[in-house]
């Protein structure tokens, strides 16, 4: 029942039935009571700070350590995300006795401004699993891991050649940001030609400038103290020097007017579409949900009025820097320039949003918040938010209960701000027999997946791989005579 | 797909932590009882959000699928968010009118599942609206056959879309034969339903003697008398017999070559029937084999540059199998994967499991279980699967499968049994 989408659309048809409900439940928003984990922050005399919060859970603690590095500091494009990727299978296969003892899956993660490596684990394996994480750390040194991540994130910008939902969001940051030779042109993916100049040593380099004391923080969420949290973290990495971070590499921020781009994908069953404009990082609840209600109505145009059958959705990239908000639907090939029609109408439609659809998608908001809020990983990744906005909560006091929900004036405020018509960017992937006629009379401009993502895809024959000579060609000694046709 | 393992591992699970000399504490606390009429209701409190998770499971899948109308019980679980005889605006409004989230249905080889997350203040109405759907559903032919066509994109979608779809509807269209419940539905097995034959499905399945209701989370004072109130008047349905599907058989290697939609990767997936009596086995190997709980084979296949993901198939995939799949990079082939899949399994005869990695892949399964029921709609549906299962297994923490027992399985019943391989090619064009 995936289809289900309660959208504001939807709702507010259902309202304006006529018929009067025999059952009204009270509004959720008065009577709702909640008391959420209070973080608190303290620091090691190396600089290290350690953010914790006291969550009741029934078994397992989730820690991270997290560096204020991100790909926007990449020197090279790709560098760390090859790092991340790099720490990742240091992680799934070097032999580590202190990570397998305490069943610690550790799943790392690069962001615009900072880099992550988290781990859930029993309460009782807390202090051996932040050693054993600040242990991985350091002394990661396997040579032929960097190999297969190269390899790994190699394979994923060739897969984006592929995956036309990756390519729409390529391109609308591109046209969003303008171009440059930044990690932002690829979100931190970097090309073919800058993983290939990345070598072992100026990967070392790279995690060295990282993991330095003053760009480093422990979040824990799980039923400790902070005086528990923070002889763990002396014990983990208080023998750390003190050395201060690099400096930072300027972040471009840059605003483009908006544009519609094509890009000409073949064999694919429907296309995708995606309208969105920059945001400021972290967007703020008002700004969701301008974006929410523009998918609400998209939704409801093209399923309702258009029959177009597969609906639109809300699109968010929260992504430091290079946030973005808007719009993103698959539809046939041929209803492609319609359906961006009704998604580009939909948000200047939005300032004729009711109070009854700005109140519901209010109130849906705090019910989905509450929910977020009552999971160990997403209280992880409040902590990590805090941690890149530079702690701006009060230490000590709680967290507010709530996203501060705003009221019709704050919404209309934000959508007068930051949708303005004229940058709202929009991309088309799709057939280029189908679509191009329709475009005939749109202003646009046309982009290959070549051009989204480097010079060049990715020969299959150059990737890297200690085993390449043994796999190429060889038949599959599984392979029995008189296999059986495609079915 | 780890997700939906993780899932079906929870199935069966103790209600239990292991033993370890002190008496077993429930994972899960919970209140559980009966009202006259067999509907089975189990509480579970936590105060610490004002929100509640509604989850009502009913003992009927697609196991129930009558033969030629396969998608019948899908189609029903589709249908129960229409109009019922009380709420004067479809249920799917109705959710919405108390800011439900998460609402939505699956329907599973042996059971249908229902569930929402409410505020607490809409604890009631939640009640209310799952009594109306277990008792007073009505199907209009618009919505049941609008629904059809739903279902047709929903198949559509997840065959054309998604790197496994076609995959694992061509295992499944070969492991069973077009009569069989399990066979994928298709618009042809839809069309021939008509409404009478949903309301009639509907009225034998969808009662209080074949359900469970769970509530996790911020439950009000009065959440007994409320479901008292709104339950207890639901007639029962005619008792059912536990229906139990055929154990799934291969008498020979089958080896399937498709190709895939645009944007696939080459994908390799082997398949083995499971026998009952090895199931905690399999769950072992499952974690030993598993990328995600175990480091054996993971540098080998990630040096490759061909497997791009390697991943072990839930105990429960079609019926009961055992499964291991791999997705390539650009310059794999199915071959090349399966070979490196069969290599895992050829190491593991070869350097059987230590005791030490054994017991390190299940801590790792374990912490991912426990670390699941963070969330109340995961606890909520831990407590009703575990509320119908069956099995003796401790799906959390299986005991008494040593290094030995796994060698032997890999050995016999994998290596040495007839496999099912299905190959998947990348389309031309790519």
């Amino acid at each position: 029942m995936k289809r289900l989408i309660l959208s504001l659309a939807l709702v507010a048809a259902g309202c304006s039935s006529g018929k009067l409900m025999r059952y009204v439940p009270p509004d959720t928003r008065t009577d709702l009571t909640f008391n959420p984990a209070t973080p608190e922050r303290t620091q090691l005399d190396n600089g290290i700070g350690v953010l914790s919060s006291t969550f009741e859970h029934p078994a397992t603690t989730t820690l991270a350590l997290v560096f204020a590095r991100g790909y926007v500091h990449d020197r090279v494009p790709g560098t760390a995300k090859l790092l991340g990727e790099w720490l990742q299978l240091e992680a799934d296969t070097n032999l580590s006795p202190g990570l397998d003892a305490v069943g610690a899956a550790v799943s790392t993660s690069v962001g615009t401004t900072s880099t992550r490596l988290m781990v859930t684990v029993e309460h009782q394996d807390v202090p051996a699993a932040m050693k054993a994480l600040a242990q991985l750390l350091l002394h990661a040194d396997s040579e032929l891991a960097f190999e297969a991540a190269k390899g790994h994130r190699l394979g994923a910008i060739a897969s984006y050649r592929q995956n036309p939902a990756a390519l729409a969001h390529l391109a609308i940051v591109q046209s969003t940001y303008g171009p440059s030779t930044s990690a932002f042109d690829s979100q931190g993916m970097g090309t073919r030609e800058s993983l290939a100049s990345i070598s072992f040593d100026d990967l070392k380099a790279a995690r060295n400038d990282m993991a330095v004391s003053a760009s480093a923080c422990w979040l824990i969420v799980g039923p400790q103290t902070q005086n528990d949290a923070y002889a763990w973290a002396v014990d983990a990495t208080g023998g750390w020097g003190r050395r201060p971070p690099p400096t930072a590499t300027t972040i471009p921020v840059a605003k483009q007017p908006g544009v519609v781009t094509f890009v000409p994908l073949r064999n694919f069953n429907t296309a995708t579409i995606l309208v969105g404009t920059g945001v400021p990082p972290h967007p703020t609840p008002a700004l969701q949900l301008v974006a929410s209600a523009a998918a609400g109505r998209s939704n409801h145009a093209m399923r309702e009025l258009a029959q177009q059958t597969y609906g639109a959705h809300y699109a968010g990239l929260d992504d430091g820097p290079l946030s973005l908000l808007g719009v993103t639907a698959r539809v046939p090939h041929e209803h492609a320039k319609d359906a961006a029609g009704f998604m580009v109408r939909s948000f200047a439609d939005v300032r004729t949003l009711t109070e009854w659809e700005l109140d519901y998608g209010t109130t849906r908001e705090v019910v989905g918040a509450y929910a977020q809020r009552g999971l160990a990983t997403a209280h992880v990744n409040r902590l990590h938010e805090a941690f890149e906005r530079g702690y701006t909560f009060a230490v000590g006091a709680p967290f507010q209960a709530l996203p501060t929900m705003p009221g019709p004036e704050q919404v209309m405020e934000a959508y007068r701000m930051h949708f303005l018509m004229k940058q709202l960017h929009v991309v088309i992937v799709g057939d280029p027999d189908v679509i191009e006629p329709h475009l005939k009379d749109v202003t646009h401009i046309v982009r290959t997946p070549e051009q989204i993502l480097g010079p060049q895809r990715p020969a299959p024959e150059d990737l890297p791989s200690p085993t390449q000579d043994e796999g190429e060609g060889m038949p599959s000694p599984f392979e029995p005579e008189g296999a059986s046709a495609l079915d | 797909m780890q997700a939906v393992f993780l899932g079906a591992a929870l199935l069966a699970a103790s209600l239990s932590t292991p033993a370890s000399g002190a008496q077993p504490k429930p994972l899960v606390p919970s209140k559980r009882y009966s009202l006259d009429n067999g509907l089975r209701v189990v509480l579970h409190e936590d105060h610490s959000q004002p929100l509640v998770a509604v989850r009502v499971l009913y003992k009927v899948g697609q196991r129930d699928d009558p033969p030629g109308q396969q998608g019948m019980t899908h189609l029903l679980e589709h249908s129960l968010f229409g109009v019922t005889k009380h709420l004067e605006i479809p249920v799917k409004l109705e959710l919405a009118r108390m800011h439900a989230i998460r609402a939505n249905g699956t329907t599973e080889d042996d059971v249908m599942q229902l569930f929402e997350v409410v505020p607490t203040t809409s604890v009631h109405a939640a009640i209310r609206l799952e009594s109306e759907r277990m008792g007073h559903a009505r199907f209009e032919v618009d919505n049941v056959e609008d629904e059809k066509r739903i279902i047709v994109r929903e198949l559509a979608e997840r065959r054309d879309n998604l790197q496994w779809g076609a995959a694992l509807q061509s295992a499944l269209r070969t492991l069973y034969p077009a009569t069989h419940p399990l066979h994928p539905s298709t618009g042809k097995t839809l069309s021939p339903i008509t409404t009478w034959d949903v309301q009639e499905f509907d009225r034998w399945s969808i009662t209080p003697n074949n359900a469970v209701l769970v509530l996790a989370g911020d439950l009000p004072n009065d959440t007994e008398e409320r479901i008292e109130q709104y339950f207890s008047r639901l007639l029962p349905g005619p008792d059912l017999p536990e229906s139990r599907l055929p154990p799934t058989e291969l008498s020979k290697t089958i080896r399937k070559k498709i190709r895939g939609a645009a944007g696939t990767s080459p994908l390799a997936l082997l398949l083995w029937p499971l026998h009952e009596d090895d199931e905690a086995v399999a769950i072992v190997t499952n974690a030993v084999l598993s990328r995600r709980f175990s480091r054996r084979d993971a540098l080998a296949l990630s040096t490759s540059t061909a497997a791009l993901e390697h991943m072990t198939l839930p105990l429960s995939f079609g019926g009961r199998t055992f499964g291991l799949a791999s997705m390539g990079g650009p310059r794999a082939t199915p071959q090349i994967l399966e070979a490196e899949l069969r290599t895992a399994l050829l190491e593991l005869v070869e350097h059987p499991p230590t005791a030490n990695e054994l017991e390190a892949a299940l801590k790792r399964r374990r912490v991912a279980m426990l670390s699941e029921l963070d969330s109340i709609e995961r606890r909520a549906e831990f407590l009703a699967r575990t509320e119908v299962s069956n099995t003796s297994v401790d799906m959390v923490n299986p005991s008494g499968v040593t290094p030995a027992d796994v060698r032997k399985f890999v050995d016999t019943r994998l290596l040495r049994a007839p496999t099912l391989v299905i190959l998947q090619t990348p389309p031309a064009s790519q």
